[in-house]
């Protein structure tokens, strides 16, 4: 992991031409989080976004690994920086704990509200704005229809301390696009394989919120898994959960995510405050498709979606 | 250098080497035992915990073979990895397609077996199973080894798991195992060592010493400083020596006071053998002597009877002179026959209480002169408290008298002088009288001959060869014994023994009599009845008192006696020989008491036989006047004299 972000870091340097001029110019300290290959693709859309609105921006892009790590973090915020960019939730909670009297832009960053972050929609309070990965609820029915068309009652996990409200909302959703929400909360992490199990045989299928009691790492692998067994499609929010066996997912477009994040922060550096900066949505989704979830189903999967797809697992 | 033999018998060997054999058999069979039961388990844990991770394996491995997620599989698989036995996995889907495989080396093996290669292959089957109302629980931990899956067959888990290092543990363990053994036989040894060397070393002295104890050396003692049991043994075995060494000393005194004792006992039997066949031999002597004298009484009666009737009648100094020589070697031959009869215990005994320290005292006081002139040294060493005894002091003093006198003859001969030394002392029931001179001593082979009848060493006309024989006599008849030791040329020792007797309750006196004493001749009118078997005797009674007023009738023999007795004649006295053919002197006795009574206290008893116990116990009892033949015209006279007057 220290080899991926050590290489992560010497890419961005030495492609940053501007790099070279001068300490004059803004410093924008990029803070990543670890374990995903979408970070990295966030990273190049943030920098490819930078480099066009702002060039004379100079970044500073360190992983929260290695920021943690020998005092590296407090090194570079001494040296003068303008703006932290914090891709996914690590780096976001790092950000809010060691850098939180500077602009900060958040991205990849799927439950701001987890972090205490200002949510899309939400005018912020702080000088944090962002892009999110949550998706829209509409989408992702309209998405689930297309893949299971049989589906009609989705069931879902949530907790109403953090999810209440989007749940209410994609309520809605679901029935403007025919569909029954059928809703379980639950209080705790402990609760949700019960609740899980009461729920399955009343639905079609399941659909994720991205909850954090919900979706911890070991009760996603169980959900996925429990709804294999039962033989229930299970749509999830990202990427992730399709490579581990997620049927379907609408997700974020970490490139886009990126690219957008690196738009707000142009603005932020060209002096827009970040609280007038409302945090967004993803600009553009992505489908991705589990074939062999799918199978075990026994989904038929048109040809139009299997094109439509931007990764479908297995990868070959 | 201990030879094999020795070895073999040894306590160490014997102990030692039998318990460093066992041990080290049981160590060998309990690290037999011990090394393929860790062998055994090492591999059955391998075997289990490989087991474990292929179901574990399994179990994660469903939901990536749903997704088709191999990313995940590698991910599980490199996981598996941790485990350091783990040589190769891989998971196959259910048309054994490989999806992941993972090997910490970077190569991956066809996963087969190799004959004998340490390697285990373990496989688990992933499936999945409708989710039922069992619930997700049971299902997802179905994990034991062999379980029994249900569901759809999602494929399989293969792990390659090898055992070297197991195996290696156990040959680690083998060779610690080993390594203990060598120790602790090293240890073993050290023990042995030290035990020979405690308890062997002194056990082998002890040993050594019992064997000089047993070949007879009693001194040996064992020197341990040590205070145990060892210490205690040798103490003990120091004290068993000590109290042998004590035992055959003791057995030894008294073996040789047992021989001491025996040859004591054996010299008192020889002396009492000698002793009984001496007395046996001076018995028959003195048997023989006593007839002799018997027969000789009546003609020296005869003879010395004329002798001195004639030295009365006869005034012719020539023919008195021969007459004299006649008269003086018949009372010789008298007081040869008398000797004999004292001897013989013919002579009567006079026993009463006697001192036996003041008959020695004064019968040497007669010899005082004697023994001065000749200086010979008299010492006593008398034991004051010697109590007085029954005897006759008159024979005491002829005993005390013979042996004085022999010594003085000895001594005499030597022309050097000398020393007498008296001792008496009371000895239990007896009192022992010592005379020891320190004359030219007795030779041995004449030692056991010197109490016998006319045995002498001297020259002629110095003895007659009776004195000792009369001693022997005496004492014999005292009940005691003499007994004679010698040292030539330097001691000789006579040991009497007297029986200390008490003065019998009830004495008497009658037969004692003392000899009539020769009155004035002229009584009137005597009448005697003269009896002898002998006329010469007859005639001899019968010329005594010729001229003189007494009327002698004779009778030869007792029958001839009883015809004068009958006829009531009245006698004055009545001379009776007691030894007499057919009708004898206890005859006459009997006659007279009964027939003429009396007349009994005017019987006189003539006789020369003193030697018949019985005879003597008779004249006793008769309570008549004894006339001891050969007796003299005056003793006859005095004692007719004397019955007369009764």
């Amino acid at each position: 992991m220290k080899l991926v972000a050590a290489l992560l870091l010497a890419w961005f340097t030495l492609g940053d031409p501007s790099r070279a001029e001068g300490a004059q110019r803004p410093r924008v300290l990029v803070l990543v989080s670890t374990g995903a290959a979408a970070y990295v693709e966030a990273a190049a859309g943030l920098k490819q976004a930078l480099g066009a609105r702002a060039p004379e921006a100079q970044l500073e892009i360190m992983s929260v690994d290695h920021a943690v790590a020998d005092s590296n973090l407090a090194d570079a915020l001494q040296g003068g920086a303008s703006l932290v960019v914090a891709i996914g939730a690590q780096a976001a909670r790092l950000a809010q704990q060691r850098a939180s009297g500077l602009p900060l832009v958040y991205a990849m960053v799927l439950e701001p509200a987890e972090l205490g972050l200002p949510c899309p929609g939400e005018t912020p309070t702080t000088a944090v704005t962002g892009v999110t990965m949550q998706v829209a609820p509409e989408q992702q029915f309209i998405a689930l229809k297309e893949i299971a068309p049989h589906v009609v009652r989705v069931g879902v996990l949530y907790d109403p301390a953090f999810s209440g409200d989007e749940v209410r909302r994609a309520q809605d959703a679901a029935r403007a696009n025919g569909l029954q929400l059928v809703p379980q909360p639950v209080r705790s992490e402990g609760d949700v394989l019960g609740a899980a199990r009461l729920l399955t045989p009343q639905v079609d299928a399941l659909w994720a919120v991205a909850d954090p009691t919900v979706l911890t790492a070991t009760n996603a692998r169980a959900l996925i898994l429990f709804a294999l067994r039962a033989r229930k499609p299970f749509f999830a929010m990202t990427e992730g959960y399709v490579r581990s066996g997620a049927v379907a997912a609408l997700a974020a477009d970490p490139r886009e995510v990126g690219r957008r994040a690196g738009e707000l922060a142009s603005r932020v550096l060209s002096g827009t405050p970040a609280r007038d900066l409302r945090p967004e949505r993803p600009p553009r989704l992505a489908l991705f498709i589990n074939r062999a979830s799918a199978t075990h189903l026994g989904l038929p999967l048109r040809e139009d979606l299997m094109a439509r797809a931007q990764k479908i697992y297995p990868q070959p | 250098m201990m030879s094999l033999r020795r070895l073999r018998r040894s306590l160490a060997f014997r102990i030692v080497l039998p318990l460093g054999a066992a041990l080290i058999a049981v160590f060998s069979l309990a690290a037999l035992v011990l090394g393929r039961t860790v062998r055994s388990e090492g591999l059955r844990e391998l075997r289990q915990r490989g087991q474990l991770l292929t179901d574990m394996l399994a179990y994660n491995a469903e939901l990536p073979l749903l997704a088709g997620d191999t990313t995940s599989l590698s991910a599980l698989l490199a996981g598996a990895a941790r485990d350091p036995d783990l040589l190769q996995a891989a998971v196959f889907d259910a048309d054994g397609r490989a999806l992941a495989t993972f090997s910490p080396s970077g190569r991956v093996g066809v996963m087969t077996a190799v004959e004998g290669a340490p390697v285990l292959i373990l496989e688990g089957a992933v499936s999945t199973s409708a989710e039922s109302e069992a619930g997700h629980e049971a299902s997802a931990f179905a994990l034991e080894p062999g379980a029994k899956t249900e569901g759809q067959i999602l494929g399989h888990v293969r792990l390659l798991v090898s055992s070297e290092r197991t195996l290696a543990r156990t040959r680690r363990m083998h060779a610690q195992i080993a390594t203990a053994g060598l120790g602790l036989l090293l240890v073993c040894a050290g023990i042995g060592l030290a035990v020979v060397r405690v308890l062997g070393r002194p056990l082998q002295k002890l040993v050594e010493a019992t064997r000089r104890v047993a070949a007879g050396d009693l001194a040996v003692r064992v020197e341990l400083s040590s205070s145990d049991e060892v210490g205690e043994l040798a103490d003990a075995f120091n004290r068993m020596a000590a109290d042998l060494e004590v035992a055959r000393a003791e057995v030894l005194a008294e073996r040789a006071e047992l021989e001491r004792r025996v040859a004591l006992r054996t010299s008192e039997l020889e002396r009492a053998q000698e002793t009984l066949i001496h007395t046996e031999k001076m018995s028959a002597v003195g048997q023989l002597v006593a007839g002799v004298a018997h027969e000789l009484n009546n003609p020296l009666t005869v003879v010395l009877g004329y002798s001195s009737l004639m030295l009365e009648r006869i005034s012719d100094p020539a023919l008195r002179r021969k007459l004299e020589s006649l008269h003086h070697a018949a009372e010789s031959s008298r007081k040869i026959v008398q000797n004999l009869l004292a001897f013989a215990r013919k002579q009567k005994v006079e026993k009463s209480l006697t001192d036996v320290n003041e008959v020695i005292e004064r019968t040497v006081e007669l010899r005082a002169y004697h023994l001065r002139s000749e200086s010979i040294e008299v010492r006593y060493e008398l034991q004051r408290d010697v109590p007085r005894t029954w005897a006759d002091q008159h024979q005491l003093q002829q005993v005390v008298l013979n042996l004085v006198v022999n010594a003085e003859h000895a001594i005499q001969d030597s022309g050097k002088g000398g020393t007498l030394r008296f001792t008496t002392r009371r000895v239990a029931g007896t009192i022992e009288i010592e005379f020891e001179d320190d004359g030219p001593g007795i030779p041995t082979e004449i030692r056991t001959r010197i109490f016998e009848p006319f045995f002498t060493t001297k020259g002629v006309g110095r003895g007659t060869g009776l004195g000792l024989s009369i001693c022997y006599g005496i004492i014999a008849d005292h009940g005691g014994s003499i007994q004679v030791e010698s040292e030539m040329g330097r001691w000789t020792r006579f040991l009497i023994s007297l029986p200390l007797q008490e003065a019998p309750v009830v004495g008497r006196s009658g037969g004692a009599v003392p000899a009539a004493s020769l009155t004035a001749p002229g009584a009137a009118n005597l009448r005697i009845l003269v009896i002898d078997d002998d006329p010469g005797v007859l005639r001899f009674v019968e010329d005594a008192f010729d001229g003189e007023p007494v009327v002698v009738d004779k009778a030869l023999g007792g029958r001839d006696a009883i015809s004068s007795l009958s006829t009531g004649r009245i006698y004055d006295a009545i001379l009776s020989d007691l030894r007499m053919p057919e009708f004898d002197g206890r005859d006459v006795h009997s006659f007279v008491r009964e027939h003429r009574p009396e007349l009994a206290s005017r019987l006189i008893l003539a006789t020369g036989d003193m030697a018949n116990l019985d005879s003597l116990k008779f004249m006793d009892d008769a309570g008549c006047l004894i006339l001891e033949k050969p007796f003299t015209v005056a003793a006859l006279r005095a004692a007719v004299q004397r019955v007369s007057r009764r």
